[in-house]
């Protein structure tokens, strides 16, 4: 429930709810107590507000304005930023607003025409699309125009060479999927890290420069919905979080930082887009550490989601069937405008949320002596909650457990568990009296019960020791869990295209479109908007923004649209040949180059600067008005 | 004609009472308050009788076992006991809800065989004494705002809480003091005040200051989920009692001298009880009135329908609970408790559905002075056990009804 407001923007409201005041008027400075006559509070023309004394007062007396001698004086208004937002756990008014106006397409829409009536110099523009925006996206145009779905890495190169034109602004238009390249590596790196910290302790050398890893398990961090719900409400769980940049995170500083640098560009002077699944990676770029001082630039400008990516391009009168001249090349010059200074969408086998835990199974298998085999579990036929085991095939021991874990539900309880498990949380109360003499209630019920327990009675406090003990040795601890806050993960993002209906086809069909045919050059791809229409409430299923089928094709086109199919995490690896030419491994090896490349051009060998090039932190949120039990709103009496 | 007279009024709280529960398995009452307390009494209650007792019969006596003095940093505004009676959930405006047990921390468990100990046995009824220190073993987090309501279901085996962030969850419960939450459902547009599990069945009501009953069930195909939203629509009927104490007063006369037509707007739905059969839930509004809906079929999944609306109380109805042979009983913010008798209407000829009666056979005014009678429980222990009612108020206290014949 404590997702930030803009994960439940599909039904904005304003309803206010007092027991969640925004906090920053009553950390705002309190004006002087000194006052004792009652004051009211007056608006003039100009809408400035005055607190005006309703008869003189003494602390008047001293100073001599005729102003002051009245009492009145004028109000401050109070200004709430992003940044006051995200420290605050209530909201006076949504927060979802504010990013509407700070993020929107209307922002980049008004960039580009600004641009383009500018005789100056102009920032340069680059847009960053994710991956699950172009199934989405793919899907969407799929489904209104009954084609089969374009693949992703021709529906990239089309956005980006329609992107890339004069009349648009000269935009170079690139995927994250090699920002998630590094981010993964990072992950992965930090997991070793961990595992081995919380193996060895203080004996492993540690360079103080940068922090201390942190302790088990590791909970990714890519999904800002999350990390939002994380930082207001379960505070305790903050260190346990991946420190590692999501991919839009990597991205903000690939962009910024090192092809600003190639470019001969300063940061500042790029003008830098994503487009996300997500409406909270909109809070996520607003993050302090993705901001630099010294340039006053954000490693992300403006975030866009999917929906919004939509009708940027239709207002821009993109019409995705319309081939680009350079969409089949195989290999695409570097400098050139339209092409790609890194590998194109690099599959990242796992899971269309990132597959951040196939990759921490991948590194554990690997650098494991012996063969393992990976076993899978769904807790309550859930896809969404999924153990992964990975056992020692001669000796069936669990060496890791990961879980895979979307949706508020299942955090719920990941929360929960995880907190037990580690002790971190304090709802699980453990009063030693408490746990000796339930452990006792608890034997002699199953006593009472047939007699399960057959060993002979020991002292009260070894057997309740006893009774606790096993219960946490006999279960392996978990690892790692790549936690995603929508059910069905990032493709069923909040920000994503909405199923369309077949209604709204018929409409189409009624108002005599044409069917837009792959190639034929019209512009009738524009009516891809006005199919989109929200389904009747009654046929939502458990999944939030739309229907379980919708998410279904669209994790298919995910996968095929990408240059191979989806191999399984444990598959070998395939040797197909792609579009470019390569296999995917050799692509892969490309990649993993690159990555030491730019992180060596932008850190040197400085461990501080890869930190800062790769990480993040991240900050309990105080002042929960609830549960401090302070401030009540007597209004709501019942 | 029955009559409604006072038992006893307990030692109560020092804050507003926001609900009374009887244990289902022993005798003890539980009530929770602004003041964070949850406050146990326990009781002799020696009257087996299936029928009416007689106002000489001997009263049962209540006494304050104790106070528990929770970890809970607002108003305990709901408290329930899971059916075993060994389990109570409280729910607060802190957000959270907490689970106690009993724990005999003096007791020495290995002991208890082949020592004496003396009995405490009252009327052939061992009386567990409940005095043991009760313990939170578990806090169940989660919820963004006040919790307004917990629930367990009829076999214990899940229990539900609702809040004013809008949300309905259903947690399961497990062994060791262990929860997992299995549904949040988010369909309600306003504060959810009231839960109420079906008597038998796994299906749960929740009422809400939208002016929307839902009902939840765990769809075999899927996860849990809301299967009907209920909508009050039927006009209100007036009853005809000669109950002095539902005579208008002067007031209540010259308001409706006034003839005001009446509102046309949605209603809060404030409080919850399904019949003991499960075949009705009765739903009490914010404007008086208490609605009867009726289960059409025998699935879980069965839809109701809205059967009867009936004027009750002045304000709003804040608490009904339904007990064996019929007795509903409503209280609300006009200070009255109100005891009705239901009952079933065959019509005879046809595949008419039936229908339902519902006529006041007893009341109180000012059951606690002039403040809100805030919750109303039925001790439903064992069939026929004494037609003892609980009531708590604004006031803080706690007080014991009996229903006799006249």
């Amino acid at each position: 429930m404590a997702f930030s407001g803009a994960l439940t923007i599909t039904d904005l409201d304003d309803f206010l709810t007092p027991s969640q005041a925004c906090i920053i008027p009553v950390r705002g400075s309190v004006p002087g107590k000194q006052d004792d006559g009652s004051t009211e509070i007056q608006i003039d023309d100009s809408n400035t507000y005055y607190e005006v004394s309703t008869y003189p007062t003494s602390s008047a007396g001293p100073s001599s304005g005729s102003a002051k001698a009245l009492g009145k004086k004028a109000l401050e208004k109070a200004e709430i930023n992003l940044n006051d937002c995200l420290a605050c756990s209530g909201c006076i008014t949504s927060t979802e607003s504010m990013l509407i106006t700070l993020q929107s397409h209307n922002e980049v829409l008004s960039f580009i025409s600004e641009s383009a009536s500018s005789t100056t110099a102009v920032k340069t523009p680059v847009l960053s699309i994710s991956p699950q925006t172009l199934a989405s996206l793919s899907t969407s145009y799929a489904s209104s125009s009954s084609t089969p779905p374009i693949p992703l890495l021709i529906l990239l190169r089309r956005i980006r060479y329609f992107m890339a034109t004069s009349q648009n602004g000269k935009w170079r238009t690139w995927d994250t999927t090699f920002a998630r390249h590094l981010s993964l590596r990072e992950t992965v790196a930090e997991f070793q890290e961990r595992r081995q910290w919380s193996a060895k302790g203080k004996e492993v050398a540690w360079d103080s420069s940068s922090p201390e890893p942190g302790p088990l398990p590791v909970l990714a961090s890519a999904c800002p919905g999350w990390v939002c719900y994380a930082e207001k409400a379960q505070g305790d769980m903050l260190p346990l979080l991946s420190q590692t940049r999501s991919s839009q995170a990597v991205m903000g500083g690939l962009v910024k930082t090192w092809w600003a640098k190639m470019m001969d560009l300063s940061p500042s002077d790029i003008y830098h887009v994503t487009a996300m699944p997500c409406y909270d990676k909109k809070l996520e770029a607003s993050r302090s550490d993705f901001y630099s001082a010294a340039y006053s630039t954000r490693d992300v400008d403006c975030v866009l989601t999917t929906g919004e990516l939509d009708l940027l391009l239709s207002e821009l009168g993109f019409n995705p069937f319309t081939p680009s001249p350079e969409e089949h090349m195989t290999e695409l010059d570097a400098t050139s405008l339209a092409g790609s200074p890194w590998p194109e969408l690099l599959n990242h086998p796992g899971s269309s949320s990132g597959s951040y835990l196939a990759s921490i199974i991948d590194l554990v298998a690997a650098s494991h002596p012996s063969p393992t085999r990976l076993v899978t579990r769904e807790i309550r036929d859930s896809t969404d909650n999924v153990e992964y085991l990975l056992e020692e095939v001669s000796s069936g021991e669990i060496i890791f457990k990961g879980i895979k874990c979307y949706g508020f539900r299942n955090l719920q309880n990941l929360v929960r568990k995880v907190g037990k498990e580690t002790g971190l949380v304090k709802s699980v109360r453990t009063s030693s009296k408490l746990s000796a003499a339930l452990a006792a209630r608890r034997r002699k019920s199953r006593m009472a019960r047939g007699g399960e327990i057959t060993s002979t009675p020991t002292p009260i406090d070894s057997d309740a020791e006893s009774l606790t003990v096993p219960a946490v040795k006999d279960e392996k601890k978990v690892d790692f869990v790549e936690v995603m806050a929508c059910p069905s993960g990032c493709v069923n993002g909040g920000g994503q295209m909405k199923p369309v209906s077949s209604v709204a086809r018929k409409v189409l069909d009624e108002e005599g479109y044409e069917r837009p045919l792959p190639d034929d050059g019209t512009d009738l791809g524009m009516t891809v908007d006005s199919g989109i229409e929200k389904l009747p409430e009654d046929s939502h299923e458990g999944t939030r923004w739309s229907t379980k089928d919708w998410v279904a094709k669209v994790e298919a086109v995910y996968w095929n649209g990408l240059p191979t199919p989806p191999p399984s995490p444990k598959a070998d690896p395939v040797d197909l040949t792609v579009q470019r030419g390569k296999t995917e491994s050799e692509k892969h090896k490309l990649a993993d180059e690159l990555a030491h490349q730019v992180i060596n051009d932008v850190t040197g060998n400085d461990a501080a600067a890869r930190w800062e090039f790769l990480r993040t932190r991240f900050r309990k949120v105080e002042g929960d008005v609830l549960s401090n039990g302070g401030l009540t709103h007597e209004a709501v009496k019942w | 004609m029955p009559l409604l007279e006072l038992v006893q009024e307990l030692p109560g709280h020092s804050e507003p009472a926001w609900q009374v529960a009887f244990n289902p398995s022993r005798p003890l009452l539980a009530s929770c308050s602004t003041d964070k307390t949850v406050r146990l009494y326990s009781f002799d209650d020696r009257s087996f009788s299936d029928s009416l007792p007689a106002s000489d019969d001997p009263k049962p006596t209540f006494s304050l076992l104790s106070a528990i003095e929770t970890e809970h940093k607002r108003t305990i505004r709901s408290v329930a006991w899971g059916p075993d009676g060994r389990t109570l959930a409280t729910g607060s405006f802190d957000s959270s809800v907490g689970i106690w047990e009993e724990v005999d921390s003096d007791a020495p468990e290995d002991d208890s065989e082949g020592v004496f100990k003396p009995s405490t046995e009252i009327g052939g009824e061992k009386v567990v004494s409940g005095a043991g220190e009760w313990e939170c073993v578990t806090t169940l987090e989660g919820h963004e705002s006040e919790c307004k309501s917990v629930a367990f279901s009829s076999d214990g085996a899940l229990l539900a809480s609702c809040s004013r962030d809008k949300s309905v969850w259903v947690w399961e419960v497990q062994p060791d003091a262990d929860f997992e939450c299995i549904a949040v459902m988010m369909e309600h547009t306003q504060d959810v005040k009231c839960l109420a599990w079906h008597p038998k069945e796994e299906v749960l009501a929740s009422a809400s200051y939208d002016s929307h009953i839902h009902l939840m069930f765990d769809d075999p195909d899927g996860d849990w989920c809301i299967f009907q939203k209920l909508h009050p629509k039927l006009p209100s009927a007036r009853t005809q009692s000669s109950l002095p104490e539902l005579s208008p007063t002067a007031d209540e006369k010259a308001i409706e001298s006034l003839n005001i037509p009446p509102l046309e707007e949605d209603e809060t739905v404030w409080c919850l009880a399904w019949s003991p059969c499960g075949r009705y839930l009765a739903s009490g509004g914010d404007r008086g009135g208490i609605r009867i809906w009726r289960r059409k079929g025998n699935q879980p999944d069965s839809l109701f329908e809205e059967i009867l609306h009936t004027a009750a109380h002045s304000r709003s109805v804040f608490s009904l609970s339904w007990r064996k042979g019929g007795y509903l009983a409503s209280a609300g913010g006009d200070g009255k408790i109100i005891v009705w008798k239901t009952d079933v209407i065959e019509d005879g000829d046809g595949p008419v559905a039936p229908r339902l009666s519902m006529n006041p056979v007893a009341a109180v005014r000012e059951a606690h002075s002039v403040d809100d009678v805030n919750s109303l429980s039925w001790c439903s222990r064992e069939e026929g056990r004494g037609f003892l009612l609980a009531s708590c108020g604004d006031d803080g206290g706690v007080k014991v009804w009996r229903l006799v014949r006249d």
